[in-house]
């Protein structure tokens, strides 16, 4: 199969691969980085599992080619933890109950960490809006809500 | 399920990339954002031997005053990008308030003008996995000779579900499309065809380029609506966009309203600005336009929701929409 040399930086390392075109990013995070924190849900850009950051943004990595993303900065949810301290947002999660299954669990961390690198003191509605592409089957957000707002600082509103 | 095999190409410039889609004739395809044709390719309802990312195409990305005073857009200029433009909120309000109501922030993110333009038309038995389509003969947009929609229907009436388009119809948009033999500046009315199979004029080698809205005056309000199946984030399964321009007494000077998706491209209603111009607006007057969109819309059952709803539909959004316009709360 025809393959082409792509550089990627995630979590602030250099990775250099081989690589068919065809394959997503989402894909070569998973199987050739074994970064397996980043979920695959629908594959088609709805359910938001497979959320990383790039340049620091919340985006979805089932929908960019590998190929399209060399010379950005790409950061998964292992990039987060500093050794065994959780990142902010990972510990208010756990503080606040904010996880059951675990399965949107990243995706939902790096979309509020995106938010909140950009605005430290979101109001509830932004907050909403900010991980409303992110779905989860389990907790009914408010839990997930409560750990962001947390952070925030702003009220909550029930 | 892994995407179909093709090469990746990245060209360095417009004229670049319009000269490899010519060569391609057809067997190469552009991928701006890629939130819509990802999924169709992944869906093997595409499969080029090269796909073209314009992502790097910078000199696609702009948002400009024009020198007659009305607004430039470059077709890779993201829906965030637009979404947060003070120059579209001054003025041009309905197309920010379309471009908030695509998808989920993530997508807006990378999603483009230009990819939402050329959107293509979706359909409950298009939009499948190739298992899926397989269990039945192929559809008039899968060069097949049957609808699955409509009993004995004789062409494809696909939806164009895009939110920008009715909005950018709405405020009298054009298109500039580059091609190898040169460029022209089509109404962006022209650029859809009406036919659910092929729903835009694009050729191969052609790249929708900019989009060019005519100058708006201070006094022009904008409103947009859509019906989806989640408010998080979904398609339009019925849309509405509006544009009125108030004189000093608060008479109606200039309107135009446009419904999304619920035909292959967008659809104006020529009766509602016979109705409203010259009039101020009352619950009446709202009542008798909302009836002339109910009347102009025909979804058919090609949608995850009922058509005859969708069509009960307009009728509401068309004043809710009007409404949030002369509220001015665009
Ligand atoms: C979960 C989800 C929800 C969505 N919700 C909505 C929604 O609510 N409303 C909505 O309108 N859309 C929605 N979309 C579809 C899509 O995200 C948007 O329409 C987006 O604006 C498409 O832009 P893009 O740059 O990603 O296009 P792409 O996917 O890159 O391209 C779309 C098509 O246009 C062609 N194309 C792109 N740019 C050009 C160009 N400059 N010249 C010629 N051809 C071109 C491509 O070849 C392709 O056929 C949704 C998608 C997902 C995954
Ligand atoms: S796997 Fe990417 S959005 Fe669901
Ligand atoms: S915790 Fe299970 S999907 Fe969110």
């Amino acid at each position: 199969m025809n393959k082409i040399p792509v550089s990627l930086n995630v979590n602030g390392r250099e990775e250099n691969l081989e690589i068919p075109p065809h394959k997503t990013l989402l894909e070569v995070i998973r199987d050739d980085l074994n970064l397996t924190g980043t979920k695959c849900g629908c594959e088609d850009g709805t359910c938001g599992t497979c959320t990383v950051l790039l340049d620091g943004a919340a985006v979805r990595s089932c929908l960019l080619l590998a190929a399209e993303v060399q010379g950005h900065e790409i950061v998964t949810i292992e990039g987060l933890a500093d050794g065994e301290r959780l990142h902010p947002v990972q510990q208010a999660i756990v503080n606040h109950g904010g996880v059951q299954c675990g399965f949107c669990t990243p995706g939902m961390i790096l979309s509020a960490k995106a938010l909140l690198d950009k605005q430290p003191s979101p109001t509830e509605s932004v907050v909403r809006q900010a991980i409303s592409g992110n779905l989860c089957r389990c907790t009914g957000y408010t839990k997930i809500v409560e750990s962001i707002m947390a952070l925030s600082g702003q009220p909550v509103s029930s | 399920m892994q995407l179909p095999r093709f090469d990746f190409l990245q060209p360095r410039s417009l004229q670049e990339a319009c000269s490899i889609l010519r060569e391609g004739n057809g067997k190469v395809s552009v991928l701006a954002g890629g939130t819509a044709f990802m999924v169709a390719l992944r869906s093997r309802l595409h499969t080029p031997s090269a796909v073209i990312s314009t992502k790097a195409l910078s000199e696609l990305s702009y948002i400009r005053e024009a020198s007659d005073g009305g607004l430039v857009i470059g077709a890779m200029t993201t829906l965030e990008a637009l979404e947060n433009s003070p120059l579209v909120a001054n003025g041009y309000a309905v197309l920010g308030q379309a471009a908030r109501f695509v998808g989920v922030p993530p997508i807006r993110h990378v999603a483009t003008v230009g990819g939402n333009l050329c959107l293509d038309t979706r359909c409950i038995f298009y939009n499948q996995s190739e298992f899926w389509r397989k269990a039945r003969p192929d559809c008039f947009k899968l060069g097949g000779d049957v609808c699955h929609a409509i009993d004995k229907g004789r062409r494809c009436l696909a939806v164009y579900q895009g939110d920008l388009a009715p909005a950018l119809v709405a405020l009298g948009a054009r298109v500039r499309i580059v091609g190898v033999s040169g460029e022209k500046v089509i109404p962006l009315t022209q650029f859809y065809t009406g036919n659910g199979e092929k729903p835009n004029v694009l050729e191969p080698g052609d790249i929708l380029a900019e989009v060019q809205i005519p100058p708006s005056s201070g006094n022009t309000w904008g409103g947009y609506e859509k019906l989806r199946v989640r408010e998080g984030m979904d398609f339009p399964l019925a849309g509405v966009a509006v544009s009125i321009k108030t004189n000093a007494n608060g008479a109606i000077d200039q309107a135009r309203l446009v419904l999304g998706a619920v035909a292959p491209s967008p659809l104006e209603v020529p009766e509602a600005t016979e109705l409203l111009v010259g009039q101020k607006l009352t619950d009446s007057l709202l009542e008798s336009v909302a009836q002339k969109a109910y009347d102009r819309a025909r979804p058919v059952a090609n949608l995850a929701v009922d058509a005859s709803y969708r069509r009960k539909m307009v009728r509401v959004l068309v004043k809710r929409a009007i409404g949030r316009a002369v509220s001015g709360n665009g």
